[in-house]
C-alpha cells in the first residue's frame, strides 16, 4: 500500500473499519482474524501465520510502529531458521542502502531486520537516502565504482547499469528456494531480475498500467443512444481497443453527462521527469509489442530505435488528435495532473496508471468517482505492427493487448563486493531473502510500506473478501492486475543503463510534437536520432550486450 | 582590500616586530616545506591511484583533502615565523584565500575540464576527453538556444517588473492611509519560496478546472482559461508569477530610495512649476538612476537563474516555450545523468552571464556614479 | 513684482496650532525679514506662502488675488532652500534654467536669460559644471541664479546663508541686499539671525511661538521694542533690562530692587511706584556719572570694550567705543542715558510709553 493513500485515508478521519465497509482500499487488508480459514492454497500453519502477523498491529490500531515491524520480522523469521544456524553470522558486518521515503523502505526494513540480526549475530548499518538524493548517489556510485555497501534497494530500471557491470553478486539456488521465485507473477519472473542467465534481484514490490474507465461513462442511456445515432459502429461500451478509444473520445467532445462535460481519454503531454514517457508507451504497446517480438523500443542486435516506427508514430498520432477532444487544458496535462486532478475529481472517462487510481478512487477526500471506477487491462489493438515484416498484422485470436510494465518494482541486490567473503555472502543473502518473504511480502501489501502486490499469492480474492472489500469492485480491481503482470504478450521495459535518459530526451521532442512545432513523423525522428545519440554516448556494442540480457535473448 | 592593508602598515604597531629573528624564519621555511612535500606527495600517490597505475586502495579523496587542510594550517603558521608582522597580517586574509580557492576556484576550473569531457554516469566507459564535441554539440542545440531566446524574453520582462516595481514604491512612498500595512503586505510574495508560488498560483490558483484565476476568467467571458497551453500565454504567466515574487525585491530597493532622496529637492522643482508627471521625469527618475541601475542588474542576474517556477509549472512547455536555460541544465543533469555536457552548459552560460552583466555593468556605470 | 498679503494665516496639526493667525502686509518690492528662535514657525509660515505646506485658515494673496489653493507652480514665486536643493544630475546652466523648461519656453530664451543670471552672479565660468563640482559659495548663488532668472513675482528664503562660514556669509548678506535692490521684487527672507534681519529687511517680522511680537523696520525694532521679547532678541549684546520699580512722585527715577537708583526722563502718566523693566542697550551707558556698578569682566575687541558688571545684584553688559581699563572686581561708574531708556511692564513684558 502506498503510503500517500494510507495517510490520505487517515487525515480524512475514516477508521479503518470505515474503510473497509467502503471496500477500498488495498492496504486496509488489515482486516480481522477471519482470513486465517479462509486462505485455500496455504497450509493451515501458514494460514495460521498469515493471519497473525495481519493481526499486527490490527484493525483501527493506527499506524504499526517499530514495535510491529519487528514483531512481523520475527514471525516471519523461520524460512531463515531453516537455513541459518543460531549465531551463524557473528561478527559479520553489513552495509545496507535504500530510501527512506515517508519513513518507510529502510525504516520498516530495519525492524524486519532487528530479529534476523538477533538470530543471526549479524550487524547491519544503514544507508539511508531520500528519493532525490538517490539516483545520484546510486549513479555515482557506479560510475566511479565507489560501492561502499553490501546490499542494495533498487528498481529494476537500474539493473542495466549494476548488474550489467557486474557490481551485483549472483543470487545462491538456496535463496531462490527460500523465497519461492515460483510465486512472482509471471512479467517478475526471468529475464527480469537476471542478466546473462544469471539471478541477482529479490522482488519486494511490482508495477504495471492499467486501464482505469468510468463505467457510468459505458452504461448513460443518453451516450448510448448518441453514439448510435451518430452511426458509430457496434455497442456502446467501455473501448477494448486504443481505435476504439479514440473514437470514443472524439465522439465524446461536445458531449454531457450528468450535466457535466464528457471527455474521453486523458493523455498527459507535459514532460515529468522522464516518467510521462510511460504514458506515450501505454498507448503504443499494443501497436509496437508483436507477440513474436520481445523487443518493442528497440532492435535487438542494433539498437536501433524504433520510436520513429509506424507503430510508435501511430500512437503519437493518436495523442495528436486525441488532444483537442480532451480538456480544454490538457497540453499542461503532466501523468499526476491527469489522474489525480482531472480522472479522481471527475473529469474525463478513461487514464493509464498505475495501481493508486484504484485505492485512491474510493479514500481520496478529493475523490468524486468512488462509485463508478472500474478497471481493465490496457487497451489492445485491431492490428499490430510486424517490425520484421514491415506490415502491419491482424491476429487471429483477435485484438493484440500488450499491457505496459511501467516501471519495474522495487527489489534488493547484494553487491558483488561480498563474494569473496562466503560468511558475509550468505549472511547479505540471508537478510535480503529475509525482506523478500512471501509472508512478509502478505503484510506489506496489507500496511503502508511503500510496496505493491508482486506475488501471485496476494491476488487472493477470497482474502479480500473476507477481510470485508466488496467483491466486485476487489476483484475487477485485482484482476486488471494480475492479468497485466501475467499477460503473455506483456511490454517489459528494458533494463538497460540510462533508460531514463532515453526517456527525458523523448519527452522535450514530444512536448514539441504536441504544442504542433513538429509532425509526429518529425519528432518521432528526432527522438530517433537522439536515442542513437545517448547509445553512442553509453556504448553502444555495450548496450546491445546489455538489451540482450534484459531482454533474455 | 590593498587600501585597508597599506594602512595598516602605517600603523604604530607595525614597528612592534619588523623582521622576525632568524630561527623562527629557518624552521617556518622548513614546516613549509616538508607540509608542501606531504601535500604533493599525496596528491601524487593518490592521482596515480585514480589513474589506476598503482593500487593503494583509497577508497576516497579524502586523505587529500585531509593533506590541504594541514597544509593550509602549517602554511599560515610558517608566513608568521618566516615574515613576522607582514605574515601576521596575511594570515587575517589567508582562511577566506584558502577557502576560496577550495570551493570556488578549484571546482570551477575543474568544472571547466569536465566540461570537455563525455561523462554520462551511465556509461560503461566513464569519462573520456572528448575536446570541443560538448562545445560544438552546444552550438547545434536548438533546445539551448530555444531556451537562450526565452532568457532574452524574460530578463525584458524584468524592465516590466521594474516599472510596476517603482510605480508601487512610489505609492508606498507617497503619504497614503494604512502605509505600513501596505509595506508589509507587499513585501509577502518576496518571503515566499519560489516552488510554493508557483504550487499555490501555477497550480492552484490558476488551474484550469477550479482555480479561482481560472473562473474568474471563465466569469469574465473566457471560454478556455488554459494559461499554460499556448505559447505566449504560458511565458506570460510565468513571467507573471516570477513577477509576483520579484517585484517585491525591487520595490524594496528602490523604496529605500526613494526615502534617500532629499525631500527639498523635490519641493524645488515644484516651487520651479515642475508638474507631478515632469518632477517624476526631471528630477525623481534621474536621481533614482542609480539605485535603479541596481535593482534591475540584480534582478536581471536573479532572473538568468530563473528555474524553479518553470520546472513546476510547465516543465518548460508548451513545445520549450517557456523552458530556461537552467532547467535545460537541470534536465540535461538530473534526468539524463550527462555531466560532461551538462557542465559544458552551465560553464558556458556562466561566460554569457559574466559577459552579459559585464557589458550592463559598462553601460550603466554612466548613471551609477552621478551621485552627489 | 507683487504685493503680498498674509492675512491671519495659521497651521495646525491635528489639535496641536503651530502658527496663530499672523497677519504682515507686504508691499510691492519691500524686504521682509522673518525672524525668531528656532521653533517659532517662521519657515512653516514661509513654507505656507511657497504652497509647500497647506493653510489651515486665513488667506494668503498675492496681489491681491487669494493663492491659498494655488499649487507652487502656479502663484509665480522662486524659492532659495537652506541646503539650496540644487538637481545633483543637473548642470549649473540646467539648474538654472529649469523653471523656464518647466514653463515651455524657447531654449534661446533660456540660455538668455541663464546667462544673464550669470552674469549677475558670476557664475559665467561655471555654467557648465555639475553642483557637486562647486564651493558653498558658488551653490547658494547657483540657488538664487535659479530663482531670479525665473524673474518672479515674488523670492522667498529660507535660512540661505546657513550653511556658510561667517565670512562668506557677511559677504553673500550684502550681495543679496544689493540685488534685491536691484531687481526691486518683493522678497520674503527667514533668518533665525538677528543680524541678518537687521542689516537686509526692509522690515522685519519677530515671530515666536507662531505668534507675531513685532513688525516694523530695523531701526524702530532697535528703538523701541514692542516688548522684552523683541527687545532681547533684536541687538547683541542684548539689551540689558533691570528690575525695579518706576518713581514719578517727586523726583522722577527707576529705582531697582536693589534700590539702586537709575537716570529717568520720560515716564507714562500715573506709573509711580509700578513694577517695571527698566531697559537699556549696553551701548548706550557713559562712563562716570553718578550710577556706580561693580566689574566682574572687561573684554575688549579693539573696536569696543565690553564691560560685565553688576548694578546692585543684577547683572548688566556695557559696550564703549573708548578703551577701558580693566578694573574686573571694583566698581566702576557707567551711567544709562536717560533719552535711550525703555520701560516694560513687569508682568506683561509690554512696552511702556
Amino acid at each position: 500500500m502506498k503510503v500517500s493513500d494510507f495517510e490520505r485515508m487517515m487525515a480524512i478521519g475514516l477508521s479503518r473499519r470505515a474503510i473497509l465497509k467502503t471496500g477500498a482500499s488495498l492496504g486496509a487488508l488489515a482486516a480481522a482474524g477471519t482470513i486465517l480459514d479462509a486462505v485455500g492454497s496455504a497450509s493451515a500453519q501458514d494460514a495460521s501465520l498469515r493471519s497473525q502477523i495481519l493481526r499486527i498491529p490490527g484493525v483501527g490500531k493506527g499506524s504499526p510502529t517499530d514495535a510491529d515491524w519487528q514483531k512481523v520480522g520475527e514471525l516471519c523469521l523461520n524460512a531463515t531458521k531453516s537455513n541459518v544456524a543460531q549465531g551463524e553470522f557473528a561478527g559479520v558486518a553489513l552495509s545496507f542502502m535504500g530510501l527512506n521515503n515517508q519513513n518507510l523502505h529502510n525504516v520498516i526494513f530495519r525492524g524486519f531486520l532487528k530479529s534476523w540480526e538477533d538470530y543471526t549475530g549479524a550487524k547491519i548499518s544503514w544507508i539511508d537516502l531520500a528519493q532525490a538524493d538517490y539516483n545520484p548517489r546510486l549513479q555515482q556510485a557506479i560510475a566511479t565504482g565507489t560501492v561502499d555497501f553490501d546490499i542494495l534497494e533498487m528498481g529494476a530500471p537500474f539493473e542495466g547499469d549494476v548488474c550489467g557491470k557486474g557490481l551485483a553478486s549472483e543470487m545462491p539456488d538456496w535463496v531462490k528456494a527460500q523465497i519461492d521465485m515460483d510465486d512472482y507473477v509471471d512479467y517478475l519472473k526471468a529475464p527480469v531480475g537476471t542478466w546473462d542467465g544469471k539471478t541477482y534481484r529479490i522482488s519486494v514490490d511490482g508495477d504495471c498500467h492499467n486501464f482505469n474507465y468510468r463505467a457510468d461513462y459505458f452504461t448513460d442511456a443518453g451516450l448510448a443512444k448518441a453514439w448510435k445515432d451518430e452511426g458509430h459502429e457496434g455497442e456502446w461500451g467501455v473501448p477494448k481497443t486504443w481505435q476504439k478509444v479514440q473514437e470514443v473520445t472524439k465522439f465524446l467532445k461536445g458531449k454531457t453527462i450528468g450535466g457535466m462535460e464528457a471527455i474521453g481519454y486523458l493523455d498527459a503531454p507535459k514532460a515529468w521527469g522522464g516518467f510521462g514517457f510511460y504514458f506515450l508507451g501505454s498507448r503504443a504497446t499494443a501497436y509496437a509489442k508483436h507477440p513474436d517480438d520481445k523487443a518493442w523500443l528497440f532492435d535487438v542486435d542494433t539498437m536501433k530505435p524504433r520510436i520513429n516506427n509506424p507503430a510508435w508514430v501511430r500512437a503519437i498520432q493518436d495523442v495528436i488528435d486525441a488532444l483537442p477532444s480532451e480538456s480544454g487544458d490538457q497540453l499542461n496535462a503532466d501523468p499526476g495532473t491527469t489522474a489525480f486532478q482531472q480522472f479522481l475529481a471527475g473529469t474525463g472517462s478513461m487514464v493509464s496508471w498505475w495501481g493508486d487510481v484504484g485505492s485512491g478512487a474510493r479514500t481520496s477526500d478529493t475523490s468524486v468517482i468512488g462509485d463508478s471506477v472500474a478497471f481493465d487491462i490496457l487497451p489492445g489493438s485491431d492490428d499490430v505492427y510486424n517490425s520484421k515484416t514491415g506490415q502491419w498484422d491482424k491476429l487471429s485470436s483477435g485484438p493484440n493487448h500488450a499491457p505496459n510494465m511501467a516501471y519495474l518494482g522495487w527489489g534488493v541486490y547484494v553487491m558483488a563486493r561480498v563474494d569473496s567473503d562466503e560468511k558475509k555472502k550468505k549472511a547479505a543473502w540471508s537478510a535480503a531473502a529475509h525482506l523478500g518473504g512471501k509472508d512478509l511480502a502478505l503484510w506489506m501489501a496489507a500496511y503502508p510500506s511503500g510496496f505493491q502486490c508482486y506475488r501471485k499469492s496476494q491476488f487472493d480474492t477470497k482474502e479480500w473478501v473476507e477481510a470485508g472489500y466488496d467483491e466486485a469492485f476487489i476483484s475487477n480491481y485485482l484482476a486488471s492486475q494480475s492479468n497485466s503482470y501475467n499477460h503473455p504478450n506483456a511490454a517489459i521495459e528494458p533494463r538497460i543503463p540510462g533508460i531514463f535518459q532515453y526517456y527525458s530526451v523523448a519527452e522535450d521532442e514530444l512536448a514539441k510534437v504536441f504544442a504542433g512545432q513538429m509532425t509526429a513523423q518529425e519528432g518521432a525522428d528526432a527522438i530517433a536520432v537522439a536515442w542513437e545519440k545517448i547509445t553512442d554516448q553509453l556504448g553502444r556494442d555495450k548496450q546491445i550486450a546489455l538489451y540482450k540480457a534484459s531482454l533474455g535473448v | 582590500m590593498s587600501q585597508s592593508m597599506t594602512l595598516v602598515t602605517n600603523e604604530p604597531f607595525a614597528v612592534r616586530r619588523a623582521a622576525p629573528a632568524g630561527k623562527h624564519v629557518l624552521l617556518g621555511r622548513a614546516m613549509l616545506a616538508f607540509a608542501t612535500i606531504t601535500f604533493l606527495v599525496v596528491l601524487a600517490l593518490q592521482s596515480l591511484d585514480a589513474m589506476g597505475v598503482i593500487a593503494l586502495g583509497f577508497e576516497s579523496w579524502r586523505p587529500l583533502l585531509y593533506v590541504y587542510l594541514i597544509w593550509a594550517v602549517v602554511f599560515g603558521v610558517s608566513q608568521v615565523m618566516i615574515r613576522g608582522e607582514a605574515g601576521e597580517r596575511a594570515a587575517f586574509v589567508l582562511p577566506a584565500v584558502l577557502f576560496t580557492v577550495a570551493m570556488v576556484i578549484f571546482p570551477t576550473i575543474f568544472g571547466l575540464y569536465i566540461a570537455f569531457t563525455d561523462w554520462n554516469l551511465s556509461a560503461v566507459e566513464g569519462r573520456r576527453f572528448n575536446g570541443l564535441d560538448n562545445l560544438r554539440t552546444l552550438l547545434a542545440d536548438t533546445y539551448f538556444w530555444n531556451a537562450l531566446l526565452n532568457m532574452v524574453y524574460y530578463v525584458l520582462a524584468v524592465l516590466a517588473q521594474y516599472a510596476i516595481a517603482f510605480g508601487l514604491a512610489l505609492l508606498l512612498n507617497a503619504e497614503i492611509k494604512a502605509r505600513k500595512f501596505f509595506r508589509v503586505a507587499f513585501l509577502l510574495p518576496l518571503m515566499l519560496s519560489p516552488v510554493a508560488v508557483s504550487w499555490m498560483i501555477g497550480k492552484s490558483l490558476m488551474e484550469y478546472r477550479f482555480g479561482p484565476a481560472a473562473t474568474l476568467a471563465r466569469y469574465l467571458g473566457w471560454d478556455n482559461p488554459a494559461f499554460f497551453s499556448t505559447p505566449w500565454l504560458a511565458r506570460l504567466s510565468i513571467m507573471a508569477m516570477d513577477a509576483w515574487v520579484s517585484i517585491p525585491f525591487m520595490m524594496v530597493l528602490l523604496l529605500a530610495g526613494l526615502q534617500a532622496l532629499p525631500a527639498e529637492i523635490k519641493e524645488a522643482a515644484r516651487v520651479d512649476g515642475a508638474t507631478g508627471w515632469q518632477s517624476f521625469k526631471e528630477i525623481t527618475f534621474p536621481l533614482m538612476l542609480p539605485v535603479s541601475m541596481t535593482a534591475l542588474i540584480l534582478r536581471i542576474i536573479f532572473e538568468l537563474k530563473l528555474a524553479d517556477i518553470v520546472i513546476n509549472v510547465t516543465a518548460g512547455g508548451p513545445g520549450g516555450a517557456t523552458d530556461t536555460v537552467s532547467s535545460f541544465i537541470f534536465r540535461e543533469y538530473r534526468d539524463r545523468s550527462n555531466v560532461g555536457y551538462g557542465t559544458m552548459l552551465a560553464e558556458v552560460y556562466l561566460v554569457i552571464i559574466i559577459v552579459f552583466v559585464a557589458l550592463i555593468l559598462k553601460w550603466a556605470s554612466r548613471w551609477m556614479q552621478r551621485t552627489n | 513684482m507683487a504685493s503680498m498679503d498674509i492675512v491671519n494665516v495659521g497651521k495646525a496639526y491635528g489639535s496641536l496650532t503651530v502658527i496663530h493667525g499672523v497677519s504682515v502686509e507686504i508691499p510691492d518690492g519691500e524686504f521682509v525679514v522673518l525672524v525668531g528662535p528656532s521653533g517659532c514657525g517662521k519657515s512653516t509660515l514661509l513654507r505656507m506662502v511657497a504652497g509647500l505646506e497647506p493653510i489651515t485658515f486665513g488667506d494668503i494673496r498675492i496681489d491681491g488675488q487669494v493663492v491659498n489653493d494655488l499649487p507652487p507652480k502656479d502663484r509665480d514665486i522662486a524659492m532659495v532652500f537652506q541646503s539650496y536643493a540644487l538637481y545633483p544630475h543637473k548642470t549649473v546652466a540646467e539648474n538654472m534654467g529649469f523653471a523656464l523648461k518647466m514653463r515651455g519656453e524657447p531654449k534661446a530664451d533660456i540660455d538668455d536669460r541663464v546667462k544673464k543670471a550669470a552674469e549677475i552672479l558670476d557664475l559665467v565660468p561655471y555654467l557648465a559644471r555639475y553642483p557637486r563640482q562647486l564651493s558653498g559659495g558658488q551653490r547658494q548663488r547657483v540657488a538664487m541664479g535659479r530663482a531670479i532668472v525665473r524673474d518672479p513675482k515674488v523670492f522667498l528664503f529660507d535660512e540661505p546663508l546657513s550653511n556658510l562660514d561667517a565670512k562668506l556669509r557677511v559677504q553673500m548678506r550684502a550681495e543679496i541686499k544689493e540685488l534685491q535692490r536691484r531687481l526691486a521684487t518683493t522678497m520674503i527672507y527667514v533668518t533665525h539671525d538677528q543680524v541678518e534681519a537687521m542689516t537686509m529687511a526692509d522690515r522685519i517680522v519677530v515671530l515666536r511661538d507662531g505668534r507675531v511680537e513685532q513688525i516694523g523696520s530695523p531701526l524702530e525694532l532697535y528703538d523701541k521694542p514692542a516688548n522684552t521679547f523683541v527687545a532681547g532678541f533684536i541687538g547683541s549684546p542684548s539689551m540689558n533690562l533691570l528690575k525695579g520699580h518706576i518713581r514719578t512722585s517727586g523726583a522722577r527715577f527707576f529705582e531697582t530692587d536693589d534700590g539702586i537708583r537709575l537716570p529717568l526722563v520720560r515716564a507714562p502718566e500715573g506709573s509711580d511706584d509700578r513694577p517695571a523693566f527698566y531697559g537699556i542697550r549696553p551701548e548706550h551707558f557713559a562712563l562716570g556719572g553718578e550710577v556706580t556698578a561693580n566689574v566682574t569682566v572687561v573684554e575688549t575687541t579693539g573696536s569696543e570694550t565690553q564691560v560685565f558688571a553688576r548694578i546692585g545684584n543684577q547683572k548688566v553688559i556695557g559696550v564703549f567705543r573708548d578703551r577701558v581699563e580693566d578694573r574686573s572686581g571694583q566698581p566702576m561708574a557707567m551711567t544709562p542715558n536717560p533719552a535711550s531708556v525703555n520701560l516694560f511692564d513687569l508682568k506683561t513684558g509690554l512696552r511702556l510709553d
